[in-house]
């Protein structure tokens, strides 16, 4: 099974016409082989806002539809001219991979039509590794969560859960399109980034009998010592959900 | 089992009657090692006005072994070979068999006249390889739709020339990179693609909507299949006979990978 060990998240602002954008460089995975990149917008009708600033509205995919990836790698080396984002966007069940180091100033997006105003998240996976799970004990929680606001795992523990975590080794979101939200989890050691990751990311279900948005595996990641206290679960919407999550822990 | 595709065909499969309809024998498909078949119900097909099949409804598929003597699928529901249906996970074959003694059976009268797409997907070493190099990369192509009736040839780019492709995705855009219209999904089903390599037709008349991977739960892998970018073309299904004006002057996107 394809394990990620970790996984940024940044933000591209879609302002003025601009059909153009590059990808930050003063990032912690500059220089590190990157496996995949996935783009999330917005599916559902609630209003979603950005983990990183908190305000700015989610695109919507059928923006995401007319922007296409440029990715070049450390040695000058064009590794996609064009990439649809439709094959990187978080539904397609075929992610295409990376598996590069990339120049990261000559990376970018473009839009062959102007994207309304708003952004959209790049989530950058990198140093994934092939490792064989068990995902054999799970807990399965429901919970409110306010608009907007956040809860820690250490809460989530001790109202909701009442079993301790500390090695996680998947996570399952139940309702991706109507109840999304963000997962960071954070060790003691900071030795793995999880950063903000979308429920859509995590998502395991048929949504009206479309396999698209499904996965065939749960997100598998090996995170040991999860600090209780750093780690959170942040609504992503102006309105009041209740979040089902499921995690697979050993 | 080497699960990779190279060679890829589409055969139309006329329903004269109900009962037993034989599978044409086709020259190309002769001594392959055949890996999977799927069928693609839709109404227009390449090089012919005829309907073709979309109701799998009591229709079933059986497909003899090499020697024509027994079956290796019996009476299988042709749903079980429906993409649209099994979402792109395909039926194992991986044999060689005798199309010739091959056959539907239909017993669905309102199904008596038409066609039935089926694509075999079949070992073609002759145009195909291992792989030497782990990089890939991803380029793109713009087919403008200019003949309705005739071939829409692909763009010859010189980038991609003697390449070895090993993924074709299909992109649905409604504008492309080079700022042209693209044809809408529905439209996109009533198109048909053609990779050749000189004379050879290593896919032919695959419809393009099984290069729409994102929707699939089995990935469609090429074994670094070649062809040549000027000899190949896209056609549209019903033969010039429906009105397609709205297809001209819009286009098709696609994104291969390649090895480097």
């Amino acid at each position: 099974m394809r394990v990620l060990n970790n996984i940024d998240v940044f933000q591209i602002n879609t302002v003025g016409g601009s059909q153009e954008y590059y990808f930050p460089q003063n990032v912690s995975w500059a220089g590190k082989k990157i496996n995949r990149i996935v783009v999330v917008g917005s599916t559902s009708q609630e209003g979603q806002t950005s983990p990183i600033d908190g305000q700015t509205s989610l695109l919507s995919v059928e923006n995401l539809r007319n922007m296409y990836v440029d990715l070049v790698g450390k040695n000058d080396l064009e590794i996609a001219r064009n990439l649809s984002a439709e094959q990187i966007i978080f539904f397609n069940n075929h992610i295409v991979n990376v598996n590069a180091v990339l120049k990261l100033q000559l990376c970018r997006f473009t839009f062959s039509l102007v994207p309304e105003s708003g952004c959209f998240l790049v989530y950058v996976i990198y140093e994934e590794s092939e490792k064989e799970l068990l995902l054999s004990e799970s807990v399965t929680i429901q919970f409110p969560l306010s608009a907007s606001a956040d809860i820690t795992i250490k809460e989530i523990i001790d109202e909701y859960m009442h079993v301790k975590i500390e090695r996680v080794t998947a996570v399952v979101a139940w309702n991706t399109d109507e109840t999304p939200f963000y997962l960071t989890l954070r060790d003691e050691k900071d030795t793995f980034v999880f950063n903000s990751v979308h429920s859509c990311l995590m998502r395991s279900q048929t949504n009206n009998g479309n396999p698209s948005n499904s996965q065939i595996y749960p997100l598998a990641l090996n995170f040991k010592d999860v600090d209780m206290d750093n780690s959170f679960v942040r609504n992503a919407t102006n309105k009041d959900i209740t979040i089902t999550l499921t995690f697979f822990y050993s | 089992m080497n699960n990779k595709l190279s060679g890829g065909k589409l055969v139309l499969v006329h329903i004269k009657q109900l009962g037993i309809n034989k599978i044409p024998y086709i020259e190309d498909l002769r001594d392959r090692c055949i890996k999977y078949i799927d069928f693609y119900p839709v109404t227009l097909l390449p090089d012919t006005d005829e309907p073709g099949v979309q109701d799998t409804t009591n229709m079933y598929i059986s497909i003899a072994d090499v020697f024509g003597n027994e079956y290796l699928i019996k009476d299988l529901p042709l749903e079980r070979l429906n993409y649209e249906a099994t979402f792109g996970v395909k039926q194992s074959i991986h044999k060689k068999i005798s199309l010739q003694n091959s056959a539907i059976n239909c017993q669905n009268a309102n199904n008596v006249g038409k066609y039935v797409a089926l694509i075999f997907w079949y070992d073609l070493p002759e145009f195909s390889a291992r792989n030497r190099s782990d990089v890939t990369v991803v380029d793109s192509v713009t087919v403008p739709i200019t003949n309705v009736i005739r071939y829409n040839s692909l763009p010859d780019e010189e980038r991609m020339t003697g390449k070895r492709f090993r993924q074709i995705l299909l992109g649905t855009p409604t504008i492309t990179p080079d700022l042209r219209n693209a044809l809408t999904l529905t439209q996109l089903k009533n198109i048909y693609i053609t990779l050749r390599k000189g004379s050879y037709n290593v896919i032919e008349n695959i419809p393009v909507m099984l290069f729409y991977q994102m929707q699939m739960l089995q990935k469609s892998i090429f074994a670094n299949i070649i062809f040549d970018m000027q000899s190949s073309f896209l056609t549209i299904g019903g033969a010039g006979t429906a009105t397609y004006a709205d297809y001209v002057g819009k286009s098709v996107f696609l994104n291969f990978v390649y090895e480097k």
